[in-house]
């Protein structure tokens, strides 16, 4: 038995640290996805198997060994989704360590926990292989360990008793009852991952389409407007801790400007939201509204320099897109990571090629992907 | 019989752009002047003369024939300022078109008019020589015509009959009574250059130090914040009229983004105010205070990115200030002009001269400036 799942990423359009400070935000996913596929062994098997593809690792656990450090824990199997304890985090970690674990890759090693997590709580000690591989790129602020949570939750629950899908059927299909279980799911092995997470990232990859979050509650928006976005990944690592924590202070240091800066914000992420639900009639109207759009970006990347997130390397990015008259902004915490540049559908894919070649040659990772597409995905005549 | 004046140049320090719709600016003269020599002949020469020694170029006049020209004005001799009529504008056109005036710098036929405007109607047909020349650019951005009008006005008044100076006095000094007036004339040299100025720049090569202004109403301030700027001029020229309107045109598309944008460039310039009229006690205090400035120039940049204004070379600056630390913004229009970078107390000179090395290796222009200095001067012992 064997089942693919693949969730998608997820990109902010707008309203990131403003949201921190109680404004609204809009997230949307994007069309690169991480993809999980489980295939079920024969009970006689005694192993659970890892493989984690783009970074090169393997893992393989004996199904004994793991009863025996989760013992405590009496029957794992439950049907509501629980977070993980400490104290089985630490078991976990002993799992952990008895494979060869190479110190230049153990900011992944809660990546693993929340696999043994969810595996062992959803499925139990069934012997399986995983295998995960991803379009995403880790911690560039595109979501892909909320990506990886929701494929793993998804592949696990289509495989899981508790489930009844139709195995039979061909090709990708969304979940429809079973999306609310899965977001639960995936959001505690995220808890596993990021300590505190919002919440946001599991809901976009598992739901797709747009969010938009303000003060912890979350409302899905129902947008059919194609838009397509470079995504330029600056590759500089970045302490989100560090930069949250700047804007605070510069808030304290100038409360009447910081405080019309976030308003200004608030207002961009709202427009963002009347104008991507707006229903566009013809390629006239889709025109006008990318370009309404681009301006909202040029402005809230103006806005996230005044509160000082941007870096070098995202400026260069913004001058390297202006020269094309293109819109860019920086997605997530700043300070590096990715930035967004709209490409309108009058662009010619010629003009884009020489700007990818061009921010290329400054040592970034350029991707292409259209925005608020289907959420997570799983598909039994597929493998990975 | 002989004067010289000289009137500094100015900078906007907060608010530009803004202020057209009613936010408050904040302006500074800089110490870098316009100067005007002025020396009358003998009653039985019959010529005026104007040498514009920056550009080279020199005109002179037969005063019987501008007499000739402007006699339809009865008598010009004025003590109130009096605004320069289209009429007589064209009266003073034909006299500049009979001298020869080279099509490339036709833009500084203005100055002539200005010149011809003012000295007749101050000192009436005395002939004499005026020298000028100025350590500022023109047309980007920092008052040059300005401090050309008030320099000229100054030296004129100082030596007509109606001004009562002690001609015996040694070194610079400034008009005390008589400053009103220096503006008052300034200001209609200015309406010949500008049409509608909105007399902020005179004001401020009048009377020195920083000036708020916020809906037509000026407001000096006394400041004795000893900060350094150092100025870059893009040589980027820029259509300032449509710059506003893009502004405008953009605030009607969203009119609550900007509302709030507009806001927060407000509260930087009333920040401004506040911290420039405090009295640092010691250099710690000092040092503190111009990191809160250096923090709200980047923020005011932030947002004049944001209403639209800012251009590849103003970025460029900024990019590279930002790699030595330092806060840099635009001042004036945008779109080209010229930019400000704080120079705290701490960055040394060599620091200085790599990054002012730097700006000039991409073709930039660059000053060194204090702010806030005293205005106009004259002296009767200094020759130009």
């Amino acid at each position: 038995m064997e089942v693919t799942a693949r969730a998608p990423g997820k990109i902010i359009l707008a309203g990131e640290h403003a949201v921190v400070h109680g404004c609204a935000a809009v997230a949307s996913s994007i069309d690169l996805y991480t993809s999980v596929s489980l295939r079920l062994r024969s009970e006689d098997e005694d192993t659970i198997k890892l493989l984690l593809n783009d970074i090169g690792l393997d893992f393989s656990w004996s199904i004994r060994r793991i009863k025996e450090v989760l013992s405590h824990l009496g029957s794992p199997f439950s049907l509501t989704p629980t977070p993980c304890s400490p104290e089985t985090v630490t078991s976990l970690a002993a799992l952990v360590e008895e494979q060869r674990f190479p110190e230049s890759k153990i900011g992944l090693a809660s990546g693993v926990y929340a696999f043994l997590w969810l595996y062992t709580s959803i499925l139990g000690f069934k012997p399986a292989t995983v295998v995960v591989s991803s379009e995403l790129p880790l911690g560039a602020g595109l979501g892909s360990s909320a990506a990886y949570c929701v494929a793993l939750s998804a592949a696990l629950l289509a495989l899981s008793a508790s489930v009844d899908l139709d195995k039979s059927q061909k090709g990708w299909f969304t979940l429809k009852a079973e999306a609310e279980l899965v977001n639960k799911w995936a959001f505690e092995g995220e808890k596993i991952i990021h300590g505190r997470p919002s919440g946001v990232d599991n809901s976009v990859s598992t739901f797709g389409n747009v969010i938009k979050f303000k003060s912890g509650v979350m409302t899905r928006i129902d947008s059919n407007m194609p838009l397509r976005m470079l995504i330029t990944n600056t590759k500089v690592g970045r302490d989100t801790k560090a930069l949250v924590a700047n804007v605070s202070a510069r808030k304290s240091r100038h409360p009447s400007v910081m405080c019309s800066v976030l308003n200004a914000i608030e207002a961009i992420s709202d427009e963002w939201c009347t104008i991507i639900q707006s229903h566009a009639v013809d390629d006239l109207c889709l025109s006008a509204n990318e370009e309404k759009l681009g301006e909202f970006m040029e402005m809230n990347q103006g806005l996230l320099f005044s509160i000082g997130v941007s870096h070098a390397s995202i400026e260069t990015i913004l001058q390297t897109t202006m020269k094309y008259k293109l819109a860019s902004k920086l997605t997530g915490a700043g300070g590096g990571g990715c930035v967004l540049t709209l490409l309108p559908t009058h662009v010619s894919g010629a003009v884009i090629d020489k700007l990818v070649e061009e921010l290329e040659s400054f040592g970034f990772q350029c991707f292409t992907a259209g925005i608020g597409g289907k959420g997570a995905q799983i598909s039994f005549d597929h493998s990975s």
